[in-house]
């Protein structure tokens, strides 16, 4: 049907080295404009003042992007609407198909080309993304899985094999291949408004995501010879246009995520008949493709209060032994329509458990479904679909209404990501059903994550290729929340600002506002440090009230639009009422740390001027001060003028601190002329203390500090940030009581990321280490302390050592070790203390 | 999701644990000649270890205080090393472990007179210092890196560690003049 094919022929020019241009003038401008800012002052340290304001990293406001940071009455983007016609091939793990593409140029400029992302291209030998990736390290033992996968990217078959390129009436379109991107050139310049009409046929081997890492692929099951596909970024994509940067130009080489246009997609998937799809869009045809037992499930879990199964357990175990020949030898073809959506993702597999259920969304109701192999019970038909809807409930509070129709989670070889409607999650039990800890709540943590991913960026569309922050970043935050309204003392991984303390530290790091491709330990960078960032803004420096009000302002000013940075910083303090400059600064565009020292305390009290108190007081204090040491040794010794007292005079009997009937006149004369109001001021017995505090780590934050008085009482004070603006270095800080203070503690209950506890005590508090913290601390096991026993409480840990004192080490290879695990139960651990019920899923209309 | 770029093999874990990272904390008690360390490990990390190491999957939840010693301490004492050499039979000492939910810190002291065999601290000299590399896990998880924290008079020196490079100094402060 196809003409004959075009030319697709790759540009000589060598894409690292634009890439690495690119970065590095990325690097340069931000340097340059840190360099040229009116800040490093030679008159003040060098210091520069994390004041002033961040306007020159910031875009001009325009009519397409506000100064309050709301889209303006000429923001635009364009539109591209997807009809797809694609066949799985499960013999030789292939997609073969075919898309039609309707462009609209929405821009107000003519284009005379346009591009697309051919993202399977990063799979080819030669890519970017392998030819720029530095040698892994082969010291030492190297796991067959590594080898295996270095060998498998060397040879790897991969990237797209475009076999025509047209418009719509089948004309060839010239076009050329640049690594993971193709340039379309257009008959005629696009005019603004108008619509362009382009056919691609394709077709790609899928790759093996247990060799080949990747965000898409097939995971094999050796034991029944069935393969899980999950596929994602498996079509060519209109890149993105924008005002801010034109063509969306970086080529995929790895972290950089993607950017894309909103549109509507068809898409038919042509697979076995007896695999289950699912995929972003609502099903079209589920006559053609399910049972009639299934669509009446289906119907239930809809309806349903907790999930159920579309397809059971023994099901799925069926249909892997491949018993109905007929329908493994033939093929269905599953329709999707997706409204609305910038991507279209999906998985199949014979092997698909599929459990649902309805779950309200204001007057709508939206599907969560998840789908797993039987591998991944019962882990997954326990805590997926449950951790999706409750990702729907805590999302949509923070920012808006989750609008799709449905919400899909997929356990399959790739870990994490995510995609319109529909992600792919990895943890899965032990073989033998049992799991750890760490398994479950990972399980949990990525569910939301991901799912939470609908939100940011699918919806709330940023550039993930150049700001891998703004969607990982706030969505990890909203995860932390969304954590925390899951179980109590959720064991969340980020969030905590005493868990960001390490990484901020830590030398090896580029601000979070950094290009995608060149942030050092990315998860810390871009998941990590933002959304730790986010919650110290939230709780302590505009108090929950407030931020929600200014996340959710922003979260519905750019839903199913495209924000850059500039746009959620300005959002943020216009929608807050709040300048956050200095925020923004600190943790955002530079590497600074918080490290806020109590540097001294001095006391100041009202001196009267009294002289028979001043008199008592300096009496006091030579007699509180304590002798030197010859003079404590000299006392005994016999004194000359005590032999012969004809040698003493009148000074041998002087008290220099006695008050002369002069001195008292001359005070009372004083109070005399006083009003009465400065005589009770004169009389009052108040401490003035003054606090100096240093700012070690140079990020400045509120000064958050505790006073406990003698009395027994304690006093909460923070100052604002603005308190560092005349000097970030030190600042002092004035405390007005009658109470005589005992000691202060700063960030006491660790709210800004302060790197040294040793430093915020006064009177200095010697902080132990980790180490000898739990040397010193007594051993109980859980069991004693949920008994309340004393046990061996008070014996030191180090006393538990072995009799020698050593351990014996054993040989590289080890045998296996001796101790056998206690036999599972076949029952998972339980939840701490779970706040919600999550129920099991249960077949709709099955008995079992 | 994360990265596909290091080039493929951080990509399933970066999301489970997106920071894919331990914390070390070392410093040097001069009194005992012993380098301390305290290491936060991660359940999933240290059971894919001892499942490397072992050939048998382990449930870090259900291992008693022993068996933690027998399995996890030759584990450290082969991944720990101090100038170059492996920890032998009498340069490590297990001290325990606290186990937490998803991780656990791991305690341990490194006899350094046993490893050095002529440490001499002059007080007229310039600090001693060691090295040490951090290899552990870096065998299942050739991405992850450590943020090694080294306290020293009350200041602390954070270092992220990696397979390329796994080393960090440790000064060693002579609190006690020997000779």
């Amino acid at each position: 049907m196809f003409p004959v094919a075009t030319a697709t022929k790759p540009v000589g020019i060598p894409a690292t080295i634009r890439s690495f241009a690119t970065v590095c003038i990325l690097s340069l401008l931000l340097a340059t404009a840190g360099s040229a800012q009116p800040l490093v002052n030679s008159k003040f340290d060098g210091r520069p003042d994390p004041f002033y304001p961040i306007d020159m990293w910031l875009t001009s406001p325009n009519q397409q992007r506000l100064a309050s940071g709301a889209p303006g009455p000429e923001y635009w983007q364009q539109k591209a609407d997807y009809d797809i016609a694609i066949t799985l091939d499960d013999t030789d793990q292939s997609i073969r198909g075919n898309q039609t593409v309707k462009y609209e140029n929405r821009s107000p400029h003519s284009l005379s080309y346009i591009w697309f992302q051919l993202d399977q291209n990063t799979f080819k030998p030669d890519a970017e993304s392998h030819t720029a990736s530095p040698a892994p390290s082969l010291e030492g033992r190297v796991p067959f899985s590594q080898l295996r996968s270095m060998l498998v990217r060397q040879s790897f078959p991969g990237g797209y094999v475009i076999s025509s390129v047209t418009d719509g009436k089948d004309a060839p379109l010239a076009n050329v291949i640049n690594g993971t991107m193709m340039r379309v050139d257009m008959p005629q310049p696009l005019k603004p408004g108008e619509k362009m009409t382009v056919k691609i046929a394709f077709q790609f081997k899928i790759v093996d995501a247990m060799l080949i890492r990747a965000r898409s692929g097939y995971e094999f099951f050796e034991a029944d010879g069935n393969h899980i596909y999950e596929m994602a970024q498996w079509f060519p994509r209109l890149v993105a246009y924008t005002d801010y940067a034109g063509w969306q130009h970086e080529q995929f080489i790895g972290k950089g995520e993607f950017t894309l246009e909103f549109g509507d997609y068809n898409v038919r998937i042509t697979v076995p008949a007896d695999m289950i799809v699912a995929a972003t869009g609502e099903l079209q045809n589920p006559k053609e493709v399910l049972t009639a037992t299934q669509i009446e499930r289906l119907d239930k879990a809809a309806k349903a209060d907790k999930p159920m199964f579309v397809v059971t357990p023994d099901e799925a175990k069926a249909a892997e032994k491949r018993a109905d020949k007929e329908l493994t030898a033939s093929t269905k073809t599953w329709q999707f329509v997706a409204k609305n959506v910038r991507d279209f993702a999906f998985a199949a597999s014979r092997k698909f458990i599929w459990d649902a259920v309805g779950h309200p969304v204001t007057d709508r109701t939206v599907m969560a479904m998840s789908y797993y192999p039987n591998e991944a019970e019962p882990l997954w038909s326990k805590y997926s679909t449950a951790a999706i809807a409750h990702t729907l409930e805590v999302y949509g509070k923070f920012t808006f209404d989750y609008p799709y129709p449905i919400a899909i989670s997929v356990n399959g070889p790739v870990y994490g990501m995510e995609y319109p409607m529909i992600c792919f999650n990895g943890p899965r039990p032990e073989k033998d059903g049992t799991y750890s800890a760490a398994t479950k709540y990972g399980l949990i943590s990525v569910i939301i994550h991901e799912v939470g991913h609908n939100w940011f960026p699918m919806i709330v569309n940023s550039d993930e290729r150049t700001w891998s922050w703004m969607d990982e970043g706030l969505n990890t935050f909203l995860q932390y929340l969304a954590e925390q309204e899951w179980e109590e003392d959720y064991p969340s991984r980020r969030g905590e600002p005493a868990d960001i303390v390490g990484f901020m530290t830590s030398q090896y790091q580029r601000p979070i506002m950094t290009q995608s491709e060149s942030i050092l330990q990315f998860g810390n960078n871009a998941y990590g440090k933002p959304a730790t960032a986010l919650n110290i803004l939230r709780e302590t420096i505009l108090g929950r009230e407030l931020f929600d009000f200014a996340f959710k302002e922003y979260s519905n000013r750019w839903r199913f639009k495209r924000p850059m940075p500039d746009d959620f910083f300005r959002t943020m303090e216009d929608a807050s009422g709040q300048s956050l400059d200095w925020f923004w600064r600190g943790w955002f565009y530079s590497t600074d740390h918080v490290d806020i020292a109590i540097d001294r305390v001095r006391l100041y009290q009202i001196d009267s001027d009294d002289p028979d108190e001043n008199a008592a007081i300096k009496r006091r204090e030579r007699d509180q001060k304590t002798p030197s040491v010859s003079k404590e040794r000299n006392a005994e010794l016999p004194k000359i003028v005590d032999l012969q007292p004809g040698l003493k005079d009148f000074y041998n009997n002087y008290d220099d601190l006695a008050v002369l009937e002069d001195d008292r006149k001359a005070f009372r004369k004083f109070v005399d002329g006083l009003n009465e109001e400065e005589q009770i001021l004169l009389k009052r017995k108040t401490n003035f203390y003054v606090i100096t505090f240093r700012n070690i780590g140079g990020l400045v934050m509120p000064i958050i500090f505790h006073v406990y008085f003698d009395d027994g009482t304690s006093q909460r004070i923070t100052a604002p940030p603005s308190i560092w603006r005349l000097d970030p270095r030190a600042v002092d800080k004035l405390l007005i009581t009658d109470k005589t203070v005992q000691r202060i503690e700063l960030d006491p209950q660790r709210q800004t990321a302060d790197a040294e506890e040793s430093n915020n005590h006064w009177p200095v508090k010697l902080v132990p280490s980790r180490f000898k913290l739990f040397k010193s601390s007594p051993s109980r096991n859980p069991m004693q302390r949920a008994k309340g026993t004393e046990g061996d409480v008070d014996k030191p840990k180090e006393e538990a050592k072995p009799d020698n004192g050593n351990i014996k080490t054993t040989p590289e290879k080890e045998a296996k070790p001796s101790v056998k695990q206690p036999e599972s139960d076949g029952k998972p651990a339980k939840a701490k203390k779970p706040t919600k019920k999550v129920p099991d899923p249960e077949p709709a209309g099955a008995p079992q | 999701m994360s990265g596909l770029i290091a080039p493929f093999f951080i990509l399933t874990t970066m999301l489970f644990h997106p920071g894919h990272s331990t914390r070390v904390e070392v410093q040097y008690n001069a009194a005992d000649q012993v380098i301390e360390l305290a290491m936060r490990i991660d359940h999933s990390d240290l059971e894919a270890a001892l499942r490397n190491r072992y050939g048998q999957a382990l449930v870090i939840e259900k291992l008693t205080e022993d068996e933690a010693r027998e399995l996890i301490a030759p584990y450290l004492g082969q991944t720990l090393r101090v100038n170059g050499q492996k920890l032998g039979d009498t340069a490590m000492n297990w001290i325990g472990w606290e186990r937490k939910r998803i991780s656990s810190w791991l305690y341990v002291e490194i006899q350094v007179s046993s490893i050095l065999t002529t440490l001499s601290v002059d007080t007229d000299s310039k600090p001693n210092q060691l090295e040490m590399s951090v290899l552990t896990l870096l065998e299942v998880e050739p991405e992850l890196n450590h943020v090694v924290a080294v306290k020293q008079n009350g200041n602390t020196t954070s270092t992220v560690t990696s397979k390329q490079k796994p080393n960090v100094t440790i000064p060693i402060v002579p609190a006690v003049v020997s000779r």
